[in-house]
C-alpha cells in the first residue's frame, strides 16, 4: 500500500492521559519507527495513535548509586543511549549495542520502549538487557508493576503487555566486569546475538536474534557438553539469513570459545 | 594526476542539489493518481471483479479492468506480444495488475483500491521452469502468440504447444566426434538465481491520452521503442505519440522497452485526464525481474588443454511474460562458451514461461549467466588437467582479428593482454595467512556481442555565436551520456565543453536512437554525433564558399575555423554573413545504420576481464572481497572517470549477484520482496582493494577508436567469485548467491568429505 | 477520517504553519505539498536512505516519520544545503570525486554526510562506514562516496581554519 491508512491522532501530555487512552485500537508511539512500516504494510490498522513524545515522565536517565542501577525512561532513543555518559560508564555493553541498532536514522528516531514493545526477534537490546537482569516498569490506568526483563518478551512480536499497558522505564543494574555482547550481522537484521557475563564457576549466556525471544542459561567453565545441550535445545529460526544448522554451528563455536575462558 | 578528459559531469549541479528531475518528480496539469489492484494468485482465471464501493468512494474518477481494453491492442511486447496491459481472463503471476483505480489523490486511489475484490478460479501454478516444461497445461494461449514480424531477426514461436517461449540452437562443427576423441571431459551445472535490478527510482509513468495523441513521461531507457509500442497499441501515428524521459534513477537494462506506460495510458483514456502510475518496491519487483538460468556445460579438452568442443544446455526462466528474454536467451547462447577457440559447439537454449514475475534484461544480458557456467567449467578443467587456469585460458583465447562466431565481427580486443594485466595485479598482493580464514583467487573473462543495433541519429545545432546544442534520444541514467556525448561535440567542433548544451530523450524534439543499453551509446550515438558535426563543417564550408562566391573545394575546416588559403574565419561570422544578421543556425544531422564501419555486427565486442581474491571466514561462511581487479578495455576513453565509474558500479552489481542477491519464491509468492530481505551490496561490502585499469588500444569503430563500456565488468564477476570461493573451500559451488549460509554448507560438505570412514 | 493536525515548524530556515493529515508522512508533505522533490522515496523501510532529512540536526527517514511530528522542529532538506548561491563544500566534494551516477541516492548521501561532519568533523574510516552503511547506492560501488566524505572533511577544516 503506497500510503498509510486513515488514522486518528492524539497527543498526550501526561502519562495518565496516555494510559486513559490506549487500548486495542488506540496505539501509543514515540519514534514511529516500528509503527509506520507496520501501518503501511497493513499489519497494524489502529483506529487512533497516541503521541507520547511530550510526556516528561517517559524521559530521563537516572543514576541510582544506592541500588547500583540506571533507570532509563522508555522514550530514550538508541542514539541517546549510545551517547549518554552514564550509560557508557555503567552499562557499556548496552551503549555499544544501542550504537549498532539498525542504522543512524533508526537510532535517531527509535526508542527503547518502542523497541522492546515491538519485540522484533532479530534485535540486540532485549538480549543485552536480559543478560543484565534488567527490570521493566509497566503502567496502566489501574496501576504500575515491575517485571524482570526475561518475562517481558513471550515470542516473536509478542510481549506480555496488554493493549492498555505501557512500558514506561527499564532499570538496569550496573554491568559486571567481563560482560560482552557479540552479534553476526550479514543482513539488515542480526542473524545471531550472544551476550555473556561471568558468574560463579562459569558464564551466563543469553542468545537472541536466531530465537523468537532471548534465551538464557548458565554454563560451567569449559563444559562443552553443556554448550551443545543448550544450543540443541534452542528453537532456531529458519530464514533467509540461514538454516538452524548454520546458526547452531555459529552459536556452538562462539559460546564454546567464551566458556573456555576462566 | 587527473586525466584532462575526465571533465566535470554536466548533471553534477542538478544531482547534488536535488534539483535533477526524474520521472517520479514530474507532474502534468490536472493530473490524477492511480492505484493498481494486483493479483494475489500465481495462476488463476478471473471469474469476476467486484468494485465494492470503489466507484463511489471519495475522489474516485474511474476503475479500469481488462474488459475496458477495447479499441486498442490489449497486449504488447516488442518480441512476443504476450503481455496483457491488464489481466483479461486470467492472471499469470502473483502481483499482476488486475485493475486500476484512478482518483484525485494517491490516498483516495489507494483507499478505493482496497475495496476491489477479485474472485478467482485457481489453476495449477508452475513456479519453476522444470514444472512448466513437464506439464501439458499452457500458461499462454497460442491464439495470440505468433510471429510479430521479427525483432532483430528473432521470430516468435509460431505454435505454442508448450510453455517454451523461445528456443535457440547454436551449432557448428562435429561435437560428437570431438567428445569421442577428448582427453578430458568436464561437466558442470550452474544455477543463476532470480534477481531484482533494484533501480532506486522504481517504475513510474504519467500518461495523457487525448484520443488523437498521447503524451507520456516515464522512467524508460528507450523512448523511441516505447513510442513505437504505444503507437501500435492505440493505432496512432508515431508522430502523435510523445515519450519524454527525464533523468532516469537507475536503469541497468531493467527499464528497457515498455513497462507501465500502456497501463497509465489506458487509465488516462478511461478518465480523460493525465494519470500517474507508480510502484513501491514490491510492485516494482512484480513489474520486471532478472532472468534466472540453469545451465549444464560440457567441454572436451585435448591433452594440452585446448578446447575441442563445448556443449551447453540452457534453461531460462522468463516468468509470466517474455518481454526481452528471447533476446537475452540469444545472447546467453552466444556468450556461454566464452571468448575462446571452440572448433565444435552445440548450444540448446530454451526460455520457459513460469507463473512468476516477468523476467527481462539486466546488465550483462545473458553473459553473467553464461560465464558462470563456462568460466567455472574452465577452472574445473584446469584443476583436472593440472594446468594453471591462466595458462589454460592463454592456450584457448581468441586473438584480435580471430573469429569467435562465424558471420560476426572478428574479435577486436586484445584479451590476452587484458588477462595478463589482471593476473599480474592479482598476484602482486599476497594476503597474510590467518587461522580461521581461507583464501582463494581467480580470474574470469567474457566477451559480449554488444552494441545492439547500430541505428542512431544525432542532431547538432550550431548557434549564431558558434556554441552548439546536441539533440539525442539516448537517455541519461547515470552512465554519464549527458557528459560524454557533449565531450564528443566539443572535440569535433573545437568548442569548450561549456559551449555545448545537450537535449535528451524527448521524442518530440530528439531524433531517433534505437536504445540506450547494450553498452552502445559512446560507440553508436558517438558515431552519429561525429557524423552530425562533420555535416556542420560541410555545411559551413558550403555556406562560406557561397558567401564569398568561390568553389567549396577551396574552403577547409580545421581547428574550429573555416580556412581559405591561410585565412581563418570563425563559424559565427560565417553564419551571420549568410543570414544577413547575427541570427539563424546551422543544423548538422548524423545518421548511423548497418553500413560502412558499422556494417559488421556486433559493432564491437564488449569484453570483461576481472579478477578477485576472496577471504572466507570458516565459522560464519562470510566472504569478503580482499581484492577486485577490473580492466575496462574500451579502445578509447572519452572520459576515464566515467568509464571507471561504470566498471566499479558494474563489478559491484556483479558481486551482489555472486554473494547476496536472490529472489525467493515460496508457494505462489515471493518471500522477500522488500529491501530488508533482498540484500544488495552495501557500503561495508566494498572490496578492501580495487585495481581499476583502462586499456586504450584504439581498436574500436567508435569515436577515436572507442568501444562500449558498462557491462563488461559485471559479466565475469559471478564466475570469478565462484572459482575463488571453490579454491578457498575445496568444493565447487553450483549455484549463487554464495551467501554465508551457503558457503558454510559448502565448508561443512568439504569437511565431511575429508572425514575418515 | 484522519485527524487534521496543526503544525508549526521551520523548513530550511523558513517558518511554516500547516495543517496536515495524521496519515501523511514527512516525505509526502515535502514532495506533494511543498513540491520539494529532492527528497526521494524508494524502499519505505528506512534501509535505502534516499528520504534522509535532518530534523533538529538529526538524520531521520522522512518516509517513516509522521508529518504531524514536525511540530516544533527544525527541518532541513537537500534544498536547504546550498549556501546562498554557492554549493556547500560537501556538494562540491561529491562532484569532485564523481560520487554519484544516476543521482537518485545523492540527496540522501549528502544529508547523511552533513549530519556526520556536523557531529564528527574528522571522522575515522570506521565511523564514516558506520554512518553511510545505512544508505544504498546501486550505481557507484561506494568508493567515490567515501572519498567525497574525506575531501569534504578536509575542505571544511580548511574553511574553519581560514576563518580563525
Amino acid at each position: 500500500m503506497p500510503v498509510l491508512p486513515e488514522v486518528r491522532h492524539v497527543r498526550a501530555f501526561t502519562l495518565d492521559e496516555a494510559l486513559s487512552l490506549i487500548d486495542d485500537d488506540v496505539v501509543p508511539y514515540a519514534g514511529a519507527t516500528e509503527l509506520v512500516p507496520a501501518m503501511r504494510l497493513g499489519v497494524r490498522r489502529p483506529e487512533a495513535i497516541v503521541d507520547l513524545k511530550r510526556i516528561n515522565e517517559l524521559g530521563g536517565v537516572d543514576l541510582d548509586m544506592a541500588t547500583n542501577a540506571v533507570r532509563l525512561g522508555a522514550a530514550i532513543t538508541h542514539r541517546e543511549m549510545a551517547d549518554n555518559s552514564v550509560v557508557n560508564e555503567f552499562l557499556p555493553s548496552l551503549a555499544a549495542a544501542a550504537a549498532h541498532v539498525g542504522n543512524v536514522r533508526v537510532r535517531n528516531s527509535g526508542t527503547l520502549g518502542g523497541n522492546l514493545s515491538f519485540a522484533e526477534p532479530r534485535s540486540d537490546l532485549s538480549v543485552v538487557l536480559s543478560a543484565l537482569d534488567a527490570t521493566v516498569e509497566i503502567a496502566s490506568a489501574g496501576g504500575q508493576k515491575t517485571i524482570p526483563m526475561k518475562d517481558l518478551i513471550l515470542g516473536a512480536f509478542e510481549t506480555c503487555l496488554s493493549p492498555d499497558e505501557l512500558l514506561i522505564a527499564v532499570t538496569v543494574p550496573f554491568e559486571p566486569v567481563g560482560m560482552s555482547y557479540w552479534k553476526l550481522k550479514s543482513y539488515e537484521r542480526p542473524t545471531v546475538g550472544i551476550a555473556s557475563l561471568p558468574v560463579e564457576g562459569g558464564w551466563k549466556i543469553v542468545v537472541g536474534a536466531a530465537t523468537e525471544r532471548p534465551e538464557q542459561t548458565t554454563i560451567a567453565t569449559n563444559d562443552l557438553d553443556a554448550v551443545d545441550a543448550f544450543v540443541n535445545s534452542l528453537d532456531i529460526s529458519d530464514d533467509l539469513s540461514g538454516t538452524p544448522d548454520y546458526k547452531r554451528s555459529i552459536l556452538r563455536s562462539r559460546i564454546s570459545r567464551i566458556v573456555a575462558l576462566p | 594526476m587527473t586525466d584532462r578528459r575526465s571533465v566535470r559531469r554536466r548533471d553534477a549541479f542538478a544531482k547534488v542539489t536535488g534539483r535533477a528531475l526524474f520521472s517520479i518528480d514530474k507532474t502534468m496539469p490536472h493530473m490524477a493518481h492511480a492505484a493498481v489492484v494486483r493479483s494475489e494468485r500465481a495462476h488463476s482465471e478471473i471469474i469476476s471483479i467486484d468494485f465494492g464501493g470503489a466507484l463511489e468512494a471519495p475522489g474516485v474518477l474511474g476503475v479500469v479492468t481488462g474488459q475496458d481494453l477495447v479499441d486498442m491492442a490489449p497486449r504488447f511486447g516488442h518480441i512476443i506480444a504476450d503481455h496483457q496491459i491488464l489481466a483479461i481472463d486470467k492472471v499469470r503471476y502473483f502481483g499482476e495488475p488486475v485493475a486500476v483505480v484512478v482518483a484525485e489523490t494517491v490516498a483516495q486511489a489507494a483507499d478505493a483500491a482496497a475495496m476491489v475484490w477479485v474472485d478467482y478460479r485457481d489453476l495449477e501454478p508452475f513456479m519453476d521452469a522444470e514444472a512448466a516444461l513437464r506439464t501439458e497445461q499452457l500458461i499462454h494461449n497460442s491464439a495470440y502468440l505468433g510471429p510479430k514480424g521479427g525483432f532483430l531477426g528473432i521470430e516468435a514461436n509460431d505454435s505454442n504447444r508448450s510453455n517454451v517461449a523461445h528456443t535457440v540452437e547454436l551449432n557448428w562443427g562435429d561435437v560428437e566426434a570431438a567428445f569421442a576423441e577428448a582427453h578430458v571431459i568436464v561437466e558442470n551445472r550452474a544455477h543463476f538465481p532470480m534477481l531484482y535490478a533494484y533501480a532506486m527510482e522504481t517504475y513510474n509513468s504519467i500518461a495523457d491520452y487525448r484520443g488523437d495523441s498521447l503524451h507520456v513521461i516515464s522512467t524508460a531507457q528507450h523512448p523511441v521503442m516505447v513510442r513505437k509500442e504505444l503507437a501500435e497499441i492505440f493505432g496512432l501515428p508515431q508522430s502523435a505519440v510523445r515519450v519524454e524521459v527525464p533523468f532516469v534513477g537507475g536503469g541497468y537494462g531493467s527499464k528497457s522497452y515498455t513497462k507501465l506506460e500502456p497501463l497509465a495510458a489506458v487509465a488516462s483514456k478511461a478518465v480523460g485526464r493525465p494519470v500517474q502510475v507508480t510502484t513501491d518496491f514490491e510492485a516494482a519487483i512484480n513489474t520486471t525481474r532478472v532472468d534466472s538460468t540453469d545451465i549444464t556445460m560440457r567441454t572436451a579438452f585435448d591433452a594440452e588443454g585446448r578446447i575441442l568442443a563445448r556443449e551447453a544446455d540452457i534453461i531460462m526462466d522468463t516468468g509470466a511474460y517474455a518481454d526481452n528474454s528471447p533476446l537475452v536467451l540469444e545472447k546467453c547462447a552466444n556468450r556461454c562458451f566464452g571468448p575462446y577457440r571452440v572448433p565444435a559447439l552445440r548450444v540448446h537454449a530454451r526460455a520457459v514461461y513460469t507463473n512468476t514475475s516477468p523476467a527481462s534484461s539486466y546488465r550483462g544480458f545473458g553473459a553473467p549467466q553464461g560465464a558462470l557456467a563456462g568460466e567455472v567449467n574452465l577452472d574445473m578443467a584446469a584443476l583436472q588437467l593440472g594446468i594453471d587456469p591462466v595458462e589454460l585460458r592463454r592456450r584457448n583465447l581468441v586473438a584480435p582479428g580471430e573469429t569467435l562466431i562465424a558471420g560476426k565481427r572478428p574479435m577486436d580486443a586484445d584479451l590476452l593482454a587484458d588477462m595478463e594485466t589482471v593476473a599480474a595485479a592479482l598476484s602482486q598482493h599476497a594476503s597474510p595467512e590467518v587461522p580461521g580464514i581461507r583464501r582463494g583467487r581467480a580470474l574470469a573473462l567474457s566477451a559480449s556481442d554488444a552494441g545492439a543495433s547500430p541505428i542512431s541519429t544525432a542532431m547538432v545545432r550550431m548557434h549564431v555565436d558558434g556554441s552548439a546544442t546536441l539533440l539525442t534520444s539516448s537517455t541519461e541514467m547515470g552512465q554519464g551520456s549527458n557528459t560524454a556525448l557533449a565531450q564528443i561535440v566539443a572535440r569535433e567542433l573545437t568548442l569548450d565543453i561549456n559551449q555545448v548544451a545537450v537535449g535528451q530523450s524527448d521524442t518530440l524534439f530528439t531524433p531517433y536512437e534505437w536504445t540506450t543499453g547494450a553498452s552502445r551509446t559512446t560507440t553508436i550515438a558517438g558515431l552519429a554525433i561525429q557524423a552530425a558535426c562533420q555535416d556542420i563543417w560541410t555545411k559551413l564550408r558550403t555556406i562560406h564558399a557561397n558567401n564569398l562566391g568561390i568553389e567549396v573545394d577551396t574552403v577547409t575546416a580545421s581547428r574550429g575555423a573555416l580556412w581559405v588559403d591561410d585565412v581563418p574565419i570563425a563559424p559565427s561570422e560565417v553564419i551571420s554573413e549568410w543570414f544577413g544578421a547575427p541570427a539563424g543556425e546551422v543544423v548538422g544531422v548524423g545518421i548511423i545504420r548497418k553500413s560502412g564501419s558499422t556494417e559488421m555486427l556486433p559493432p564491437f565486442w564488449e569484453v570483461g576481464v576481472v579478477g578477485v581474491e576472496v577471504a572466507v571466514y570458516e565459522d560464519t561462511g562470510e566472504v569478503v572481497i580482499e581484492h577486485l581487479v577490473v580492466v575496462g578495455d574500451v579502445g578509447h576513453s572519452i572520459n576515464p572517470d566515467l568509464v571507471k565509474g561504470q566498471d566499479l558500479g558494474a563489478a559491484t552489481q556483479g558481486l551482489g549477484c555472486a554473494l547476496w542477491e536472490e529472489l525467493i519464491y515460496e508457494g505462489q509468492q515471493l518471500t522477500n520482496p522488500n529491501l530488508v530481505e533482498y540484500r544488495v551490496p552495501r557500503f561495508r561490502d566494498m572490496p578492501k582493494r580495487v585495481t581499476s585499469v583502462i586499456a586504450e588500444r584504439g581498436d574500436g569503430v567508435g569515436p577515436y577508436g572507442a568501444k562500449g563500456s558498462g557491462e563488461g565488468a559485471l559479466n565475469p564477476i559471478p564466475a570469478a567469485v565462484t572459482s575463488a570461493v571453490a579454491q578457498a573451500v575445496g568444493v565447487w559451488p553450483d549455484r549463487l548467491p554464495l551467501n554465508p549460509q551457503r558457503v558454510w554448507a559448502l565448508l561443512s560438505a568439504a569437511a565431511d568429505e575429508k572425514e575418515p570412514e | 477520517m484522519s485527524t487534521p493536525v496543526n503544525i508549526a515548524f521551520e523548513l530550511n530556515g523558513r517558518k511554516i504553519d500547516a495543517c496536515v493529515s495524521a496519515r501523511t508522512t514527512v516525505v509526502e508533505l515535502l514532495r506533494d505539498t511543498f513540491r520539494l522533490t529532492g527528497t526521494k522515496v524508494s524502499c519505505e523501510l528506512q534501509v535505502c536512505g534516499v528520504c534522509t532529512v535532518l530534523v533538529d540536526s538529526l538524520a531521520v527517514s522522512a518516509c517513516s516519520m509522521l508529518a504531524c511530528d514536525l511540530d516544533g522542529t527544525s527541518l532541513t532538506t537537500i534544498e536547504g544545503v546550498m549556501q546562498g548561491t554557492e554549493l556547500h563544500p560537501i556538494q562540491e566534494a561529491f562532484i569532485e570525486t564523481n560520487a554519484f551516477q544516476c543521482g537518485f541516492c545523492t540527496p540522501g548521501f549528502v544529508m547523511m554526510t552533513l549530519a556526520l561532519l556536523d557531529r564528527e568533523p574528522n571522522p575515522t574510516v570506521e565511523t564514516t562506514r558506520d554512518w553511510l552503511d545505512g544508505n544504498i547506492c546501486r550505481c557507484t560501488g561506494y568508493q567515490p562516496i567515501e572519498r567525497a566524505v574525506q575531501v569534504a572533511s578536509r575542505r571544511l577544516a580548511e574553511i574553519e581554519s581560514d576563518s580563525d
